[in-house]
């Protein structure tokens, strides 16, 4: 009877036990708590680097040196107790005319960062920096320009065990750091694009209005531009060494320095510049009035614009009747004229303008800058 | 009595704590309540999907949840689905079927495009093509990206590299217990996606197909994304060899790559002679892409084309063209005169015709060599092989000058003809009737 008993006391013990070990069996559950969010850009400090803050990037230096891969540093970006530990951030630049970054071009920075630095130093190529500062303003630009830069930053996370990772832009999908920074870009000039005509209208080669190498010459250097003379002026190449003076009347050379005066006092000139074995021959004409001209009328007669006080801006309002192409030309003749495939870009001789909507227009002919261009105002 | 009373108790005891026991070894998944998605650490930034060079996928993505509170440690598999909003997702669950049984709810529809959005015409939501059990969820760029440009819509065309919001949740169900599925909350996050680039096309315009600037029937394939050569094989017709390139179709004035700039063909030519057919290591001559605006718009021609199939190659970093004769589909012949060479190509019967498989060839064949059988590819005695019967073993035979006419079965029994004295032999193998005529020339 006491065997009994213990047997039973041996059975009941062992069932509880067994009760126990099955819920060890069960495992353990997948938890993961709620992770801290990385607000907004929280994740690095962007700083522009040192090496351009306040000063002026000069490509043209920047370009000299690259022979050994030299790089513009651009900022230094430093990583925060918010950034994950092992990503590996990239950085791009967007570079625009004005702080609305209208139609901004953008430029991947590579990492320069120097061995044992903290963070990362980002650094543009000077070659496409300046093909980013063309692509804004133009090829003829070729004094130091401010323009409005802003930054995105990538961070590249490896995923253990995962040959892929995850990449994100801190911030979010419009975020810019530094946003609304400017800086001021010394573009490298094209040599043998331009010429400039220092002293013309008291102002440096850089600053003057300048002449255009004329592409549809190919056998030889031939310039032209319209330019506001009001004191004497030479000639200077943009991007190049070439100065030239006046050897007699008609005929510049590299050997003189003195200056050309304008044959009919101030005023706005059509000069053309061509090369003539060791010399230049220049020609000089006098532009009193610039019209428009085109199927609105007939091809007869010019509707007249008026200039502004140095004769770089003409106005004048035109009704345009009809539709079809239409020109600039000066002193109602067809030796000097401007057209071309946008308004954007006239040159002298280029093709017709189209209107594609009859009416009247107030129509604005900018030869300030290059490339010269006008516009039309439905009045 | 005491004695009788403890006894009662101490077999209750055990009873109950066995019969505990059976009940544990089975544990019951509590219907789940609640299962939370996490945002991830990144949420708040733009997640940003792109490719390598040659067009395939680089990123990932990781969620994180707790797994639902089933009362006891389980298994389930996880599954992602995404929409345009969150809004969606609860549009999306309205417009499944109410469940016969609340307590055994349908599980979700496996592809999402069950439900059509309302405006769009899109998928309200999408399901991403991977599923696990681990509760850290990392996802191929590629699977998450394509159920996100589902819902959107989105295609190499029209991407644009736009940010998008997408609404992510996660699905959570043990095997085999439908009761115990469960959808996370939601969360939204900012995604740049990706789209699997495909190769691009240059098309064929010109007598082949008609002059049609539109139709793009005739085209050479990128061999590899982004490499620039492309690579295409057609029959043309005879007196119809005469054609450029274009890049993008609708226009004849642009994206042409032709012969020369004018608008005139050039009539290909070897060693200055005129030709009817192409060698078949091909000619190779100069392609123009635009130059400063100028499309070029030359076509190549050969004037007396006798017709027939074309190989041609157009690499545009080199700005070639190889035109070649295209190559017949051919039946490898392996056996004593070959050398039993398994890799070797230099004996095979081509097609008649294309698509007519019937296969002709002629073959010098010295005595006591003429043992063998057929391949239609090489490399691998056990596979393609056409021969006398199944068994790898020779099946003789008697050639005569007026033919014979035999079976073929796939198989690797050879043909053998003890007699042959050596000399020529024709050979026609008819894949249709499953026949080989050899004829003693």
């Amino acid at each position: 009877m006491k065997q009994y008993k213990i047997f039973l006391a041996a059975l009941a013990v062992v069932g509880l036990a067994s009760c126990q070990q099955d819920v060890g069996d069960l495992g353990i559950e997948q938890k993961n708590p709620k992770e801290t969010v990385i607000e907004g850009g929280s994740a690095v400090t962007v700083n522009i680097a040192e090496a351009i803050d306040g000063k002026t990037i000069d490509l043209p230096y920047y370009m000299s040196i690259n022979t050994v891969g030299f790089m513009v540093p651009v900022v230094n970006v430093v990583p925060s107790e918010n950034c994950p530990a092992d990503a590996e951030l990239s950085c791009v630049m967007e570079m625009a005319k004005d702080a609305a970054y209208t139609n901004a071009v953008q430029v991947a920075l590579a990492d320069n960062s120097a061995e044992g630095q903290t963070g990362y130093q980002f650094a543009a190529s000077p070659s496409e920096l300046n093909d980013a500062f063309k692509a804004l303003f133009s090829q003829y630009v070729v004094s130091a320009t401010p323009v409005y830069v802003r930054f995105a930053v990538y961070a590249d996370i490896p995923t253990e065990g995962l040959a892929t990772g995850t990449n994100v832009r801190f911030g979010g999908a419009d975020y810019w750091y530094l946003s609304d920074r400017q800086l001021q870009v010394l573009p490298v000039a094209i040599p043998g694009l331009m010429m400039g005509t220092p002293g013309a209208d008291g102002k440096d080669a850089a600053n003057s209005m300048k002449l255009v190498r004329n592409e549809g010459n190919t056998s030889i250097k031939e310039y032209n531009g319209l330019v506001y003379i009001t004191a004497p002026f030479t000639f200077e190449a943009i991007g190049s060494d070439l100065r030239l003076g006046m050897e007699s009347e008609g005929v510049a050379s590299a050997a003189s320095t003195t200056p050309i005066t304008a044959p009919s006092g101030a005023g706005l000139y059509y000069i053309n510049l061509k090369e003539d074995g060791d010399n230049w021959a220049y020609s000089l004409t006098r532009v009193d009035a610039i019209g428009c001209i085109g199927d609105f009328n007939n091809w007869a007669g010019d509707a007249a614009l008026t200039p502004n006080a140095d004769f770089t801006v003409w106005t004048g309002n035109v009704d345009f009747a009809k539709e079809g192409g239409w020109k600039f030309r000066m002193n109602g003749g067809w030796d000097i004229n401007l057209g071309g495939d946008t308004m954007s870009n006239l040159s002298f001789n280029g093709p017709n303008l189209p209107i594609e909507a009859t009416g009247t227009y107030k129509v604005t002919l900018d030869i300030s800058s290059l490339p010269y261009h006008c516009t039309l105002e439905a009045l | 009595m005491k004695n009788k009373l403890i006894i009662a108790s101490m077999a209750l005891l055990g009873t109950a704590g066995l019969t505990s026991c059976v009940a544990d070894t089975e544990p019951r998944l509590d219907k789940p309540t609640e299962f939370v998605l996490n945002m991830p650490a990144l949420g708040n930034q733009l997640y940003v999907f792109d490719a390598d060079a040659s067009g395939k996928s680089i990123n990932d993505i990781t969620f994180t949840v707790s797994q639902p509170n089933y009362g006891v440690a389980a298994t389930p598999v996880y599954s992602v689905q995404v929409a345009r909003s969150e809004a969606d997702f609860a549009k999306w669950d309205e417009e499944q079927k109410l469940p016969a049984d609340p307590d055994t709810p349908d599980a979700p529809e496996g592809d999402g495009t069950r439900a059509e959005g309302d405006y769009t015409g899109l998928p309200l939501t999408a399901m991403v093509d991977q599923t696990t059990t681990n509760a850290v969820i990392t996802l191929d760029g590629e699977k998450f990206c394509n159920a996100v440009n589902a819902v959107y819509g989105l295609t190499m065309e029209n991407v644009k590299d736009q940010p998008h919001p997408v609404a992510v949740r996660v699905y959570a169900e043990v095997e085999n217990a439908p009761y115990s599925g469960i959808w996370s909350n939601p969360i939204t996050i900012k995604v740049r996606s990706y789209i699997k680039p495909v190769p691009d096309k240059i098309y064929i315009i010109g007598a082949c197909q008609g002059w049609d600037i539109s139709k793009d029937a005739m085209y050479l394939e990128e061999t590899e994304i982004g490499n620039r050569i492309y690579v295409g094989d057609y029959t043309i017709p005879a007196g119809q060899f005469m054609f450029r390139f274009y890049d993008e179709l609708g226009s004849w004035d642009h994206f042409s790559i032709g012969s020369q700039v004018n608008d005139n063909p050039i009539d290909i030519t070897v060693n200055g002679e005129a030709i009817t057919e192409l060698p078949e290591d091909g000619i190779t001559l100069p392609c123009l892409q635009e130059v400063n605006g100028v499309n070029p718009k030359g076509s190549w021609n050969i004037p007396d084309w006798k017709g027939g199939k074309v190989h041609i190659e157009v690499n545009l970093n080199t700005n070639e063209v190889t035109f070649a004769a295209g190559q017949a589909k051919k039946i490898y012949v392996v056996g004593a005169f070959t050398g039993w060479d398994i890799n070797s190509n230099k004996f095979a019967l081509r097609e008649t015709e294309e698509g007519s498989d019937v296969y002709t060839g002629t073959f010098t064949i010295a005595a006591g060599d003429f043992n063998f059988r057929f391949y239609r590819s090489l490399g691998d005695w056990e596979t393609g092989s056409i021969g006398s019967q199944e068994p790898d073993a020779p099946l003789p035979i008697s050639v005569t000058s007026a033919g014979t006419t035999v079976p073929a079965v796939n198989g690797k029994g050879n043909w053998q003809d003890e007699g042959w004295a050596g000399g020529d032999c024709s050979v026609s193998l008819d894949l249709n009737t499953m026949q080989v005529t050899f004829v003693k020339l």
